[in-house]
């Protein structure tokens, strides 16, 4: 469905030249669905409009959704869907005109276009503000009325671009549930760029990790984690005092690793953290250190970033 | 998607946006008839001037409002553009596979029909003070305030996407409003002017309009004001489609 070959682009400016994207390989197959993760001006945006036809790449060559996107730009655009990461709608404009008249930009006749607006507004829980002018709804649903335009003439591939920024946890999850959906059933392509990490882990099948304009990594949520090496325990100790022996009690577990004392706590990594634990009590308790409490947690894609760069996608967000 | 049926699809669009809303009217019509009634007179006073009539004030003045109307409905259409690239709606529009020019030229479609319309309301309501109107030279004197709204839209459009933000779009019109209202002839006859200022009436577009407006309005047909205007308004236009047309196959969001 996608199919891109060193994808590169440079934004020339006054004094410098920006390197936005430093040659992109991705292959994406009809039917997935693939989150592209990455920090703050890693070059996703970039990435996507170049796939979108919006942006002609400085190198490199794309086909999606079959065509070319630099000789045959209208054919892809025909067949996708792009949500950018700015407001689709605007100002002034009803819900239900914004969305018909998107329907006649790709060609649909008003009786279809009408037809269509409704089903997608009732699918998106619009409905009850089809005749609100847009700049009267929330964020959450400005943000599925852009998804409805970007679904308008049922595309086979949709780019989501930062789909749930800016909304709170309850619209968000409504809006990932939306996409599962959709892939689930119309069978649409989907490639979503975000910086959550539990997004990702949420939706996609494949993740793709992209930092300073190049590809990272590349693989399930799951292939991508056993890359971190075990789970991570915590313990939470009554003062300072207790560190040292906490520390010497974790390092006789066997696969202990990593082991880093913070203020109260120690944290280190261990391989299956669950059946680690109960030891791990026993040999606190045996050692007579009183814990306040006890955490294990499975790798997550930002312990895969760290692994990956040195560096926390946390941080930069 | 054929540039006609997408041109009205973006017309459909904007008209809408712009339809429950007074305020794009209230800016468009303001000027002109608050000129019409605390300036007219003012012109009136002056009794027999070069250029001007010694009577029949409002025969010479109301074509000059109404091409200062159609300045006012189109020049600045470019900073609605402006804000649809900000927000983002345009990038969105550009995704589909909608004909790019079409998304200017529904948006100056727009302006040619309102300026129609604002033609025929102000033309109505200044007739019972004294308007005459020749019957065939009231409607190619609409046909032309039409294309004259057409130039200045597509022109005001360029400017907006060349320039792409806002106080920069601003500060054009700032430094061109005030000489293009002036040299225009519409709120005193160019008669009067200096040799310098005169010869820089003659390359203001709307300079020419008002005289060729004032010639239709008595159905002077013979006189070559009205041609003239007709090729000045259409010469901007085509350079205003030429650049526009280039701006909208290279644009960058
Ligand atoms: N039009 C432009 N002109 C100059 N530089 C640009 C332009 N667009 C993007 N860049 C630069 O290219 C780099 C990549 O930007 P891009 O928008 O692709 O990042 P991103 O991964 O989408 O970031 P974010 O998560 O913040 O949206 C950044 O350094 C950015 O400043
Ligand atoms: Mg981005």
């Amino acid at each position: 469905m996608i199919h891109a070959q060193n994808l590169v682009r440079r934004f020339e400016l006054k004094n410098e030249t920006v390197h936005a994207v430093r040659g992109v390989d991705v292959d994406v197959a009809p039917g997935e669905v693939v989150a592209f993760l990455g920090p703050n001006g890693a070059g996703k945006s970039t990435t996507l409009r170049m796939l979108t036809t919006l942006l002609p790449p400085s190198d490199g060559t794309a086909t999606v959704a079959g065509f070319d996107i630099r000789n045959e730009p209208v054919e892809v655009r025909r067949r996708i869907g792009h949500i950018g990461q700015g407001n689709g709608s605007f100002d002034g404009l009803r819900v239900q005109e914004e969305l018909q008249i998107q329907g006649r930009f790709y060609g649909l006749d008003r009786g279809t276009a009408r037809v269509r607006a409704r089903e997608l507004l009732d699918q998106l829980d619009l409905s009850e503000q089809a005749d609100r002018d847009v700049a009267r709804l929330s964020g959450g649903q400005r943000r599925r009325l852009d998804v409805a335009m970007g679904l308008i003439h049922r595309p086979q591939l949709i780019f989501l671009d930062e789909p749930s920024s800016g909304l709170d946890p309850q619209s968000r999850a409504n809006l990932l549930e939306h996409i599962r959906r959709l892939h689930r059933q119309e069978d649409v392509t989907i490639f979503l760029t975000t910086h959550y990490l539990d997004e990702a882990d949420a939706v996609a099948q494949r993740v793709v990790v992209i930092d300073d304009g190049r590809i990272i990594a590349d693989g399930t949520p799951d292939q991508l984690k056993s890359k971190v090496s075990g789970d991570l325990i915590t313990v939470t100790l009554q003062g300072p005092e207790d560190l040292p022996t906490a520390a010497e009690v974790a390092g006789r577990i066997p696969t202990a690793h990593e082991i880093e004392p913070g203020s109260d706590r120690v944290a280190f990594r261990v391989e299956h953290g669950d059946t680690a634990m109960p030891e791990l009590i026993r040999a606190l308790d045996a050692a007579g250190l009183v814990m306040r409490g006890a955490h294990v947690q499975r790798p997550t894609l930002d312990d895969v970033f760290l692994n990956l760069t040195g560096r926390s996608l946390r941080d930069e967000d | 998607m054929n540039l006609i049926t997408s041109t009205g699809s973006v017309f459909d669009r904007e008209l809408r946006a712009k339809i429950r809303t007074p305020w794009p009217y209230v800016e468009a019509l303001a000027d002109p008839l608050l000129l019409l009634i605390l300036f007219a007179p003012l012109v009136a006073g002056l009794g027999d001037m070069p250029g001007l009539p010694a009577t029949d004030t409002i025969q010479w003045f109301v074509p000059g409002m109404l091409v200062l109307m159609a300045f006012t409905t189109s020049a600045f259409i470019g900073s609605g553009i402006q804000e649809e690239r900000q927000a983002g709606s345009l990038e969105r529009m550009l995704v589909t596979p909608v004909n790019r020019v079409s998304l200017l030229l529904g948006r100056v479609l727009r302006v040619v029909v309102i300026v129609a319309v604002q033609s025929v309301v102000v033309v109505a309501v200044t007739v019972p003070f004294g308007l005459r109107v020749h019957p065939d030279g009231i409607l190619v004197a609409i046909l032309q305030l039409g294309v004259l709204a057409a130039a200045l839209g597509i022109a005001s459009l360029v400017t907006g996407l060349t320039l792409q933000n806002a106080y920069a779009f601003w500060g054009v019109i700032a430094i061109f409003y005030t000489p293009i209202i002036v040299t225009s002839g519409a709120l005193l006859p160019m008669d009067l002017a200096p040799d310098w200022l005169f010869a820089v009436s003659r390359i203001n577009p709307l300079a020419h309009v008002v005289e060729a407006q004032r010639t239709l309005f008595v159905g002077d047909f013979a006189d070559s004001s009205i041609v003239l205007g007709f090729v000045v308004a259409l010469a901007v236009a085509a350079a205003g489609v030429l650049i526009g047309t280039r701006a909208m196959n290279r644009i960058r969001l």
